[in-house]
């Protein structure tokens, strides 16, 4: 008797290797297009090779300073997105969770409108650094106001956690908006913060989402089996050796600061979280020893083309917010709508 | 009777906020027993499961597990000599009945191992009492409501416990499945010596299967003992308020309970 799951196996190396082709393949892409044989010939010169000279000298300044941070920032936020999607969905028991249920995504835009505002109002710090800064500490504190009202008992209840996170998520969105009439006709910044964007993104901002999001992408799928067992109650987890409170607890801190980390980056970017692990349960099934690493190469893949899309194929860029929500709710109606009709046999 | 103590519980008290559950219980356990659990709806029977699966812990008294102070226990450990069959569960995702089966070994396979062999055997084992082998590659989603229950036995069964809490797991099943569920639970007591404490509204069932009757009442331990003793109409009419009459099977020495409906 084998089990289920080893039969998906081959998915983990295809998508890797899909993702590694499509890294290269889309670094050549735009305003000044560098082909794949030319874009390795630099990549390789980072381990110590000199660049032949039959390439243009700008060309890795383009492809390591400007586009490389850009594609790997992009690849990382749609991982760490999908990834602490599929936790929140085992852990809160409902497939219709994402990583934003607990709010963090309305805490990290009220973070980073106040950072906005206080530039706006001739506080002049680097805001480069304040935005994202602003946005974590906005998230992890929604994070702490969240888990402080759903639990007294420490008892993390699924359904009073969602609750929790919509009642702080709505008054924070109060917030923002009073911000946002505060800010009068300089509003547009903190709207197109909250758009989304990976527009100038730097080697600083790939390397916090390798502090952050890496490690708890590990650390998340070290605990695939207790996330499996988790969705099927406290009581069942419980009597199966799992100390349930604690471990929810941990999992859920770890996928928030991946979020929030993620968010602090690139602004709310919707759909990635929620969808991308409903389609890979589609194909590899809901064990998570497969779904977590499959979600989170797919969001990768995923998150890359969308903001290839804007980058190069559209002629302006669009907030890559929109573009996912323009895509990516349509696919999820397809989605339900096909699970709906498998279901009732229509 | 050498029988050895399991359970040993003291004074054990337990309230959700301000509402008493569970009042002074005190009782003990033995193993190679098959105990019933009864008592009317909200007399204490899931959360006094709760406390002994260490689910819940008490505000007062103690449970000792083996000898042991049972919050002593590290909770894998605990996996591997107690399992508990709930009552509720949730079932969201597509798992087939074979991995849900296959968590039961959660306690004996490391992190980042697979399965062994021996947890295989257990799986298939466990699906073959319950009867539910066929069923292994189905979605639990798409089962029936005795079917899932059955998988959740399987599941405990895989667990290999000496020790199986079941919370009311018949009350949702065909006379059929409820007794062949109940004849699965008496062969491993009697064959394997292991101890089933099961919470039971049916209480034919409970006079058939069980040898031990525990009888809460408002958080309370009402009366214990041999089923065959503790049965009575008294009993009875006291905690559900309804006329029965009782009387004893000639073959079984069982007593079945007739209820006076009108």
């Amino acid at each position: 008797m084998k089990s289920i799951t080893t039969y998906h196996f081959y998915w983990v190396p295809a998508l890797s290797a899909t993702l590694l082709f499509l890294i290269v393949f889309v670094a050549g892409l735009g305003y000044i297009a560098i082909k794949p044989s030319v874009i390795l010939e630099i990549l390789f010169s980072l381990t110590g090779q000199n660049v032949p000279d039959s390439i243009d000298p700008s060309f890795p300044f383009v492809i390591l300073e400007v586009r490389l941070p850009r594609i790997i920032t992009a690849s990382l936020v749609g991982g760490g997105l999908a990834v602490a999607g599929c936790v929140f969905q085992s852990l809160l028991q409902n497939p219709l969770a994402d990583p934003y249920t607990l709010g963090i995504s309305s805490g990290a835009a009220f973070g980073a409108s106040i950072a906005l505002f206080l530039n706006m109002i001739g506080i002049l710090l680097p805001t480069s650094y304040l935005i994202p800064l602003c946005a974590f500490i906005g998230g992890l504190a929604t994070l702490y106001a969240v888990f402080a009202l759903s639990a007294p008992s420490a008892r993390l209840s699924p359904n009073s956690l969602i609750l929790s996170g919509i009642i702080i998520s709505a008054i924070l969105s109060a917030g923002i908006s009073f911000i946002k009439f505060m800010a009068d006709e300089q509003v547009n910044a903190i709207i197109f913060w909250i758009m989304g964007s990976f527009i100038g993104k730097s080697w600083s901002d790939v390397f916090l989402l390798i502090v952050l999001v890496i490690p708890s992408a590990i650390f998340i799928y070290a605990h695939c089996r207790e996330l499996d067992i988790m969705t099927f109650g406290e009581r069942t987890s419980d009597s199966l050796g799992i100390d349930s409170r604690v471990v929810r607890k941990r999992l859920l801190i770890t996928s928030s600061l991946a979020t929030a980390a993620c968010v602090s980056v690139s602004g709310i970017i919707g759909f990635v979280g929620l969808i991308v692990p409903h389609l890979v349960r589609m194909i590899v099934g809901p064990g998570n020893k497969l779904l977590i690493p499959c979600s989170f190469l797919l969001g990768s893949i995923l998150m890359l083309g969308a903001d290839t899309v804007t980058r190069v194929v559209l002629p302006t860029e669009l907030p890559i917010g929109v573009l996912t929500a323009l895509i990516g709710g349509p696919v999820f109606c397809y989605i339900f709508r096909k699970t709906q009709q498998k279901r009732y046999g229509t | 009777m050498n029988a050895s103590s399991v359970y040993r519980v003291d004074n054990l008290s337990f309230s959700y906020g301000t509402i008493n559950c569970i009042k002074n219980v005190t009782l003990e356990l033995n193993s190679g027993c098959f105990y019933g659990l009864i008592g009317p709806n909200g007399s204490g029977k899931s959360t006094l499961l709760d406390l002994l699966s260490g689910h819940l812990f008490p505000d007062e008294g103690t449970i000792h597990f083996y000898d042991r102070d049972i919050r002593t226990y590290p909770r894998k450990q605990l996996a591997r000599k107690l399992s508990t069959v709930p009552q509720s569960f949730s079932l969201n995702f597509d798992y087939s009945v074979e991995e849900v089966v296959l968590m039961g070994r959660y306690p004996y396979i490391p992190r980042f191992a697979n399965p062994h062999d021996r947890d295989l055997l257990a799986v298939e084992k466990a699906l073959h009492s319950l009867d539910i082998f066929h069923l292994r590659s189905r979605k639990v989603t798409q089962l029936s409501g005795g079917e899932k229950q059955r998988v959740m036995i399987a599941r405990s069964l895989a667990q290999d416990t000496d020790i199986i809490l079941l919370d009311e797991v018949t009350s949702n099943l065909d006379v059929n499945h409820a007794v062949s569920i109940m004849k699965v639970m008496l062969d491993i007591v009697t064959r394997s010596q292991k101890t089933v404490l099961a919470a039971l509204h049916d209480l034919n069932i409970a006079s058939t299967f069980c040898d031990q009757l525990i009888v809460l009442r408002d958080g309370e331990i009402v009366d214990s003992g041999h089923a065959s003793k503790v049965l009575s109409e008294n009993l009875i009419l006291d905690l559900y308020q309804i006329q029965s009459t009782i009387s004893t099977d000639q073959k079984t020495e069982k007593k079945h309970i007739k209820y006076e409906y009108l």
